[in-house]
């Protein structure tokens, strides 16, 4: 004669904790403040997890991809970074899912088989963004003019405004 | 949303520009320098603090599905100290907004209290109440009395109205259980089940925002990607721009889902668990990438074990299958339809579909009669029953020992002080008569409430109770009769005999066992009503919870008219908060005014067989 427990999804909530102690051991060593920003973004997952909490969970989110921006500038490798990239937007995609299925769902529902599906779907897309990216950089990263950086710049600045603008389709 | 077009078509341009300057790097006469980029990537941090605030504001906020698991929940008499406070004699209307108000309500409250059940006259109650010599609670005292002042901070108001409602309710010695354990209630409850009208068209689809806040990564690799020159920060920015490019990519296809559900009894009896499977089908050929499932368990039924919602990922043809436990309960109970929550494969749009599928339980008690017998009045009519009368005759019950006359039967001789003393002496039995009964079934919306958020209304209990009332008074040979005030009005005149007994239990099973949304308007006529309907030396026995308005009133009068009243009272109150305690306080004034006026009440404590009550019960206190 109880409510469902609304907490958020066991198996999407291991995965994104265990995803952001990936990022911490990947990029933590290239920089002290890389590590205590993967801490803190590691604790905020933890946190916000344990209780509905999407603003912890956003705000650790946050904290790991600042942690591997840092560790980017701190030395971290090309590959290392773009993989900590990755991994923070999918921890904070699947904590994110995490609380939205114990809202809907509850704790006592079956939902493993929805939440591997979606991680592993977003994941997909990750890596070939990330390898997509990667790629780019390989075959044409040294020796261009400063100029031509700008006006790359410009034009994703430019593109990503036009993206936001564009609604989220519907299909009504 | 016009400027699109025109920022893709600058984008766009730019980008060629850039293929351009890489390809002769040179000819366009841009002013280059690492000022310019910094200054850049200074903008875009900046931008990207607005998308942080964005989120923060408008971010996701998931359909809630009704929290089906739980049954209907009860009312709890004593919701708000304002209506309890308004029932006490001579109390006007309170509000709980202007101080004075309430507090001439609960000195009102006090002086009644002291005058029933302290032996204060009117006079010397207020008088006590003014001075505030009447508690030991000084706190209390001096708020009611004269010289409480006013009380401007909220919370040591409130806490001052609930010391001086249990000041109120100690001092009428009656609930010493003043400290019930309080009990684990839920709150902001809006419906425990889906209305099984609910339609599934129009589809009704929504954007979740759950991607929104992705363009924090695009701008900050792009603002540190520019000032550290970091390629490994700058195509993270491309990983981001990923993700928000996917989120908009594919909206909710067409979905054709198909729902069966089975119970594994359709008609079980109270307390039974009854398993419920559900078989969700994706009959499209497309793969439904997220679907949630939340069925829809009726209303009045909680789910006791296992999971009524179920999330997952269904390929075009395959089917899901779910199963849990419900407890029956008395009642008709229909299932609503499943509702379906479909999202895209990124999870940016969500759709609420209703799967229709009508399934029904219907749990209808056996009757069994009450085994102790009901406690009626003497007022009888000229036909053998259960009703012992003051006249000597031929029954069961000792009357008197007379002088034996000849031709006195042999078996009523009186032979054991023939033994003893050698006379000779008749022993007479008092005469039995069967009573004429109506059982009148008080379900008024006020009746409508229960000790606790899970516990059954009096109304429910009421029911079930005079049905095995009827049932017990039948087998005894009484003419029994049926009324019923408020949610449903209904008449059987008394009778006897198996189709009259099925009657009754027919007239009874209509009683709607959930609140109708307003009291009908014909309520206050009832006893009028009722009144000419009752055939002279009718006797009553009424269930009621006596919290509604007038009870006391009303049943005085038909004492006044000549029909015996006897209250059979299912307990509705609970002790778990001031307002509560004090409504119980209310309810055993109420009780304690009928008994006096000559009226018996049983007093039928929750989670107690009706027999305890008839048993145990004062019926006069």
């Amino acid at each position: 004669m109880t409510r469902i427990d609304t907490a958020p999804a066991v198996t999407s909530s291991a995965a994104a904790t265990l995803l952001g102690l990936i990022v911490l051991v990947a990029v933590g060593p290239f920089s002290a403040i890389a590590l205590s920003l993967c801490g803190l973004g590691v604790g905020g997952l933890g946190v916000g997890l344990r209780r509905e909490g999407r603003t912890a969970v956003s705000g650790g989110a946050s904290a790991l991809f600042l942690g591997v921006v840092a560790g980017a500038v701190g030395g971290a490798p090309v590959l290392v970074t773009l993989f900590g990239v990755v991994s923070s937007v999918l921890a904070w995609e699947t904590g994110q899912r995490a609380i939205d299925i114990g809202i809907q769902l509850g704790r006592g529902a079956e939902t493993d088989r929805l939440e591997l599906r979606r991680l592993a779907t977003n994941g997909v897309v990750g890596l070939l963004t990330g390898s997509g990216g990667y790629l780019v950089y390989l075959l044409g990263a040294s020796g261009q003019p400063l100029s031509a950086l700008v006006l790359v710049l410009l034009a994703v600045l430019v593109l990503f405004v036009t993206l936001r603008r564009i609604p989220t389709p519907t299909g009504e | 949303m016009t400027s699109r077009p025109l920022f893709l078509v600058l984008g766009l341009g730019l980008f060629a520009l850039a293929v351009l300057e890489l390809a002769a790097p040179g000819v366009l006469p841009i002013p280059v320098s690492e000022g310019l980029l910094a200054v850049f990537g200074l903008i875009v941090l900046a931008y990207a603090y607005t998308v942080v605030r964005l989120r923060r504001s408008r971010g996701p906020d998931p359909v809630r599905p009704p929290d089906v698991e739980l049954p209907r929940l009860t009312t709890v008499p004593g919701e708000q100290v304002d209506t309890v406070l308004e029932t006490f004699p001579g109390t006007d209307a309170v509000d709980t907004t202007s101080l004075s108000s309430l507090r001439s309500g609960l000195r009102q409250a006090a002086v009644t209290v002291l005058t029933r059940y302290a032996s204060y006259s009117e006079q010397e109650a207020t008088d006590a109440v003014r001075a505030g010599t009447w508690t030991s609670d000084t706190d209390a005292g001096e708020f009611l009395g004269d010289s409480g002042g006013s009380v401007t901070d909220r919370a040591r108001r409130e806490r001052l109205v609930d010391r001086s409602i249990d000041a109120v309710v100690s001092a009428s010695n009656l609930a010493d259980d003043s400290g019930d354990e309080p009990t684990d209630e839920p709150d902001d409850v809006e419906a425990t089940g889906i209305d099984p009208d609910t339609g599934s068209t129009p589809a009704n689809r929504r954007v979740t925002h759950h991607w929104l806040g992705v363009g924090f990564v695009v701008l900050v690799g792009l603002g540190v990607g520019t000032l550290t020159r970091s390629p490994g920060v700058l195509l993270g920015a491309v990983v981001g721009i990923g993700y928000a490019a996917y989120a908009r990519s594919t909206p909710v296809g067409a979905v054709d889902l198909s729902v069966e559900r089975s119970v594994s009894e359709a008609e079980p009896e109270p307390g039974e668990a009854v398993t419920v499977t559900l078989d969700v089908r994706n009959e499209g050929s497309r793969s439904v990438p997220d679907l949630r499932l939340v069925d829809g368990v009726p209303e009045s039924l909680a789910v006791t074990d296992g999971a009524a919602r179920h999330g997952t990922a269904l390929r075009g043809g395959d089917s899901v299958s779910l199963s849990y436990t419900v407890t029956a309960r008395r009642g008709s109970h229909e299932f609503g339809p499943t509702l379906a929550l479909v999202r895209n494969r990124p999870g940016s749009v969500e759709e609420e579909l209703y799967l229709p599928e009508r399934t029904t339980i219907t749990c209808r008690p056996s009757v069994q009669p009450v085994r102790e017998s009901v406690p009626l009045r003497s007022q009888a009519t000229q036909y053998t029953g259960p009703v012992e009368t003051d006249t000597r005759g031929t029954g069961v019950a000792f009357q008197s020992v007379r002088e034996y006359h000849p031709g006195d039967s042999l078996t009523r001789i009186d032979w054991n002080r023939r033994a003893r003393t050698g006379e000779l002496t008749t022993v007479e039995f008092a005469e039995q008569r069967a009573a004429t009964v109506v059982i009148l079934v008080d379900c008024r919306v006020s009746a409508y409430v229960g000790p606790a958020a899970t516990a059954q209304t009096a109304v429910e209990r009421a029911v079930s109770g005079a049905e095995r009332t009827i049932a017990r008074l039948l087998d005894d040979g009484n003419q029994v009769g049926v009324a019923t005030v408020g949610a449903a009005d209904h008449w059987l005149a008394p009778g006897t005999g198996t189709s009259h007994r099925h009657e009754a239990v027919e007239l009874l099973w209509r009683i709607p066992l959930s609140a109708p949304d307003q009291s009908t308007g014909s309520e206050p006529l009832w006893s009028h009503r009722l009144g000419r309907r009752l055939p002279e030396t009718t006797q009553l026995l009424v269930f009621t919870p006596l919290v509604g308005p007038e009870t006391l009133a009303q049943l005085r009068q038909f004492e006044a008219h000549g029909h015996p009243v006897t209250v059979v009272s299912p307990d509705p109150t609970a002790g778990t908060t001031p307002p509560r305690r004090l409504a119980r306080l209310r309810r055993s004034i109420t009780t304690t005014d009928l008994r006096q006026s000559g009226i018996p009440v049983f007093d039928w404590e929750r989670d107690r067989p009706l027999e305890t009550a008839f048993a145990t019960g004062e019926g006069v206190g």
